[in-house]
């Protein structure tokens, strides 16, 4: 009997748990995880952090799921793995051998070494553990500090401000949410988040931690500013769980090396998931942007290899599908591209609705071809922007028309092209190139 | 060509796969079964293979669910709940409620005898009035413009009588294709039926190209959408055109009075969500009446509920109620497909709205009241259909 083996009970690993059961009923899967729950929805975490959530709708799977799909289960930490005997060492003793291995180890936050950075009530967000402790603070304390401006912090004193909180959020760069969120929907949220109590300091960020009797009590920021509180969240970004595979002979640097097929240097260990770093550059968009679907689509795909499948990872540009203080927003392919200023004249941004209003929509031109897009407060069609921007499609000649909301994006994806003629209102469009 | 079915099960496998369990669209799902849902027994009952044993909760709640889509509206990530729901409901065929069953049997080409003969007792010669001679009718002629009524040719027909009314103010040449034998095949795609319908797609487009016309128009959002697939899917080469589209584009050709009355736009959630095509309707109502908006925008996305075919009526009454109340502000509301029109008509005069459609208020608002512009059952039938040969 062949025995696949899996590290990791996130999205990655139950999804390629789940891909290989599908097509193979009696193999043995054992998958290995070191946080003591079933499986649950990591992404909606936030969601629990607003207190309303239970932890039944936290689950990702039904009751029994593991033992009627006949999956084992062994909640242990992974020391080592040894490619040579195809083995997996586990904390205290024990051995588990592997004909094939999916590691699919996930992420955990970067901190900084701040003076004083291990004070109780200072937290990191990644696993139900750091969110129920944070919200049982979060309950009495009433006064939060959000270090980090991104996706996560945003997401996080959105939660904790409608908690109840007095929620504080400092952010290194001048807007927040670089560079995955675009500067005009940076300034509307940050508009949004000030009206409704949030404190945002931008260009700023902690210096020291100072506390009383082991606890929290002030962080001091480079500006030399004091903020009062008891709780910290630190979300300045994540770096792969990879620290058990050092000296194992498996392709590491930043994350797990794989190729296109999600394989690793040794020819039946595979990689998914957050843990990833992919040898093809034109995927280096998903190792700064490590979230969801895109570790779900890797754990399918492995999965599928695993089988022998042969199946390429090609999910097309990066895109993320999100809501921001309860308004949708989706961010789709290279919108902030990192270009040197003699690259800069080939791009050209066009949006509308930069100055008014909650809703906002551009998109970024290069050389004429569709290359990114950003879309907030409304997202029809959004996936067809998708589809757009992974042909890079070349608009050039009626770019502006693509906001006509008289205008059949879905015709674009027929043979024939719409002639370029009629542009709506150019006035109602600003223009600028980047 | 990838099979309807195929292409559902892709991108109900990608919307699975994104989904993190917010579970924000059972919060605003107007069905009131859904807050007893849990994502993960709804989205592993959806990934699950066909004929697996369901809950009975999750199989009811998924023949209730009409796909208004207004889950997706408030979904993070943009993962259809409607569409997993569509192929879960393809899953659970052999469980599907006889009200679907009922509905659905009657229309296409491949019915068996009884239904024959069943159809031939729904075709109503009162319901059709001057349309008789169009219903179910083979010998088509070649022409540019061609009117597809669909299976909603039995059903209130001002629309269809409007229709004809503004083409002949406009003098064109035209050909109608319509009954239930040329049934779209919409109403089993989203019924679960998803090789049925793709079926009756390729029947429709050859009948279609019998006619060999430019553009297609239709007043109905499904039918709307089958034509759309033929020309997206399927090499189709005319042109789609909603019959609010038309109106549209030759509003100069017409001579329209404003009228006095103030409407509140009910949309059509294919339109809306499906087909981006949220603005003809209100442009047109801007031209010849006063266009209010409602006030609160979740009574205003109710959808009408089309797609359920007829399970749990009371239900849906409950949910019409809602809307129409938001409609009290002017009592009058109209809609721009023929199947909100049909859906809402009992409940609205229940509440004392008076249901109107685009056609009606632009036939209402036609200045020229000579030949042809009476209100259709009374217009001298024989002149409206004689078109321009
Ligand atoms: C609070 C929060 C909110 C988020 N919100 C969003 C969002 O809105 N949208 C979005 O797209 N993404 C979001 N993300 C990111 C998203 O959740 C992750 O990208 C995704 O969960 C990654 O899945 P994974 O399976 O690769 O890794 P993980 O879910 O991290 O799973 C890895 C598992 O492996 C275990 N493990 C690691 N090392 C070992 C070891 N040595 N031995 C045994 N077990 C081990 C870990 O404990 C963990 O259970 C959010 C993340 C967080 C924390
Ligand atoms: S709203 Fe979207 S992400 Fe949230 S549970 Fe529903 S389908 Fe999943």
């Amino acid at each position: 009997m062949v025995h696949y083996v899996i590290i990791g009970n996130g999205i990655a690993g139950i999804t390629a748990a789940e891909t290989i059961r599908k097509k193979d009923k009696k193999n043995r899967i054992t998958i290995i995880t070191n946080e003591n729950y079933q499986s649950y929805f990591r992404a909606a975490l936030t969601k629990y952090l607003r207190g309303d959530f239970d932890e039944e709708n936290l689950q990702l799977k039904p009751l029994k799921f593991y033992e009627k799909q006949n999956i084992g289960m062994i909640n242990k930490q992974v020391t080592k793995v040894i490619p040579e005997t195809n083995q997996v060492v586990l904390e205290g003793r024990g051995l588990v051998k592997f004909d094939k291995l999916l590691i699919a180890s996930g992420a955990s936050p970067v901190t900084e070494a701040w003076p004083c950075g291990d004070l109780n009530g200072i937290h990191v967000l990644r696993n139900l553990d750091d969110a129920k402790k944070i919200l049982t603070k979060a309950r009495v304390h009433r006064r939060v500090v959000i270090v980090g401006g991104g996706i996560l912090g945003i997401q996080a004193a959105e939660a904790l401000h409608r908690l109840g909180n007095r929620v504080t959020m400092l952010v290194r760069g001048k807007e927040i949410g670089w560079p995955v969120i675009d500067a005009c929907v940076a300034r509307k949220l940050s508009t949004r988040m000030t009206n409704a109590g949030i404190d945002i300091r931008l260009n700023e960020t902690v210096k020291e931690f100072r506390g009383k009797d082991q606890s929290v009590t002030d962080v001091k920021s480079t500006k030399g500013k004091i903020y009062k509180t008891n709780l910290v969240v630190i979300a300045i970004g994540v770096k792969p769980n990879i620290s058990f595979l050092t000296g194992s002979g498996i392709g590491i640097d930043e994350g797990i090396l794989v190729n296109d097929h999600l394989q690793t240097n040794h020819a039946n260990i595979f990689a998914a998931g957050d843990c990833v770093q992919f040898k093809n550059p034109a995927l280096l968009q998903y190792e700064d942007r490590r979230s969801w679907f895109p570790a779900a689509k890797m754990g399918e795909t492995a999965g599928q290899n695993i089988l022998e499948e042969n199946i390429a990872f090609k999910p097309g540009v990066y895109s993320s599908f999100t809501q921001l203080f309860g308004i949708p927003y989706a961010f789709i392919g290279n919108f902030n591209p990192k270009v040197s200023l003699k690259e800069r004249k080939e791009y050209r941004l066009i949006h509308l609705g930069c100055k008014t209003g909650i809703k906002h929509k551009a998109i970024v031109l290069k050389n004429g071809r569709i290359v990114g897009a950003s879309f907030f407060g409304e997202r029809t069609n959004a996936d067809l922007f998708k589809k757009m921007i992974d042909k890079e499609m070349n608009i050039d000649l009626f770019a502006k028309r693509l906001f006509d909301p008289m205008f059949d994006l879905k015709s674009l994806f027929i043979e024939k092209k719409p002639e370029p003629e009629e542009t709506i209102e150019e006035s109602s469009f600003s223009s600028t190139a980047e | 060509m990838v099979s309807f079915y195929d292409e559902l099960k892709d991108r109900t496998n990608d919307f699975l796969l994104s989904c993190i369990g917010c579970g924000n669209c059972m919060k605003v799902c107007p069905i009131s079964e859904s807050s007893n849902m849990v994502i993960k027994n709804l989205n592993t009952a959806t990934s699950s293979p066909e004929n697996t044993p369901l809950p009975e909760s999750i199989i009811e709640f998924t023949h209730k669910c009409f796909q208004c889509g207004l889950c997706n509206d408030v979904c993070p990530t943009n993962s259809h709940r409607e569409e997993m729901m569509l192929l879960l409901k393809s899953k659970l065929q052999s469980t599907l409620p006889k009200e679907y069953h009922n509905k659905l049997a009657l229309k296409g080409q491949n019915l068996g005898f009884v239904k024959n003969i069943k159809q031939k007792f729904a075709k109503n010669k009162d319901i059709l009035g001057p349309l008789l001679p169009h219903y179910e009718k083979r010998n088509l002629k070649e022409c540019d413009t061609l009117f597809y009524f669909g299976c909603y040719m039995l059903s209130p027909t001002e629309i269809q009588h409007n229709t004809i009314i503004i083409a002949n103010k406009l003098g064109i040449d035209y050909e109608i294709l319509g009954g239930l034998k040329y049934c779209c095949g919409m109403p089993h795609y989203y019924a679960g039926q998803i090789d049925n319908s793709e079926i009756m797609h390729i029947e429709l487009l050859d009948a279609i190209n019998k006619v060999n016309p430019k553009v297609v128009i239709t007043s109905c959002a499904e039918c709307y959408e089958a034509l759309k697939n033929l020309q997206r899917k399927m090499g189709a080469s005319f042109q789609p055109m909603t019959t609010t589209e038309w109106i549209l584009k030759n509003i100069n050709n017409l001579q329209l009075k404003k009228l006095s009355d103030k409407v509140m736009f009910h949309e059509s959630c294919i339109y809306k969500r499906k087909e981006n095509m949220r603005e003809h309707g209100p442009e047109v109502i801007r031209k010849v009446a006063d266009l209010k908006e409602f006030q609160n925008i979740k009574s205003a996305n109710l959808c009408c509920g089309n797609l359920r075919c007829d399970h749990d009526p009371e239900g849906l009454s409950t949910l019409h109620d809602k809307k129409l109340q938001a409609a009290k502000t002017t009592g009058k509301m109209c809609v721009e497909c023929v199947h909100c029109w049909e859906n809402f008509a009992d409940d609205a005069s229940r509440h004392g709205i008076t249901l109107t459609d685009i056609t009606t208020l632009v036939v209402n608002a036609l200045i020229d009241k000579s030949e042809g512009l009476e209100q259709p059952k009374e217009a001298r039938p024989k002149e409206i259909f004689e078109g321009e040969n």
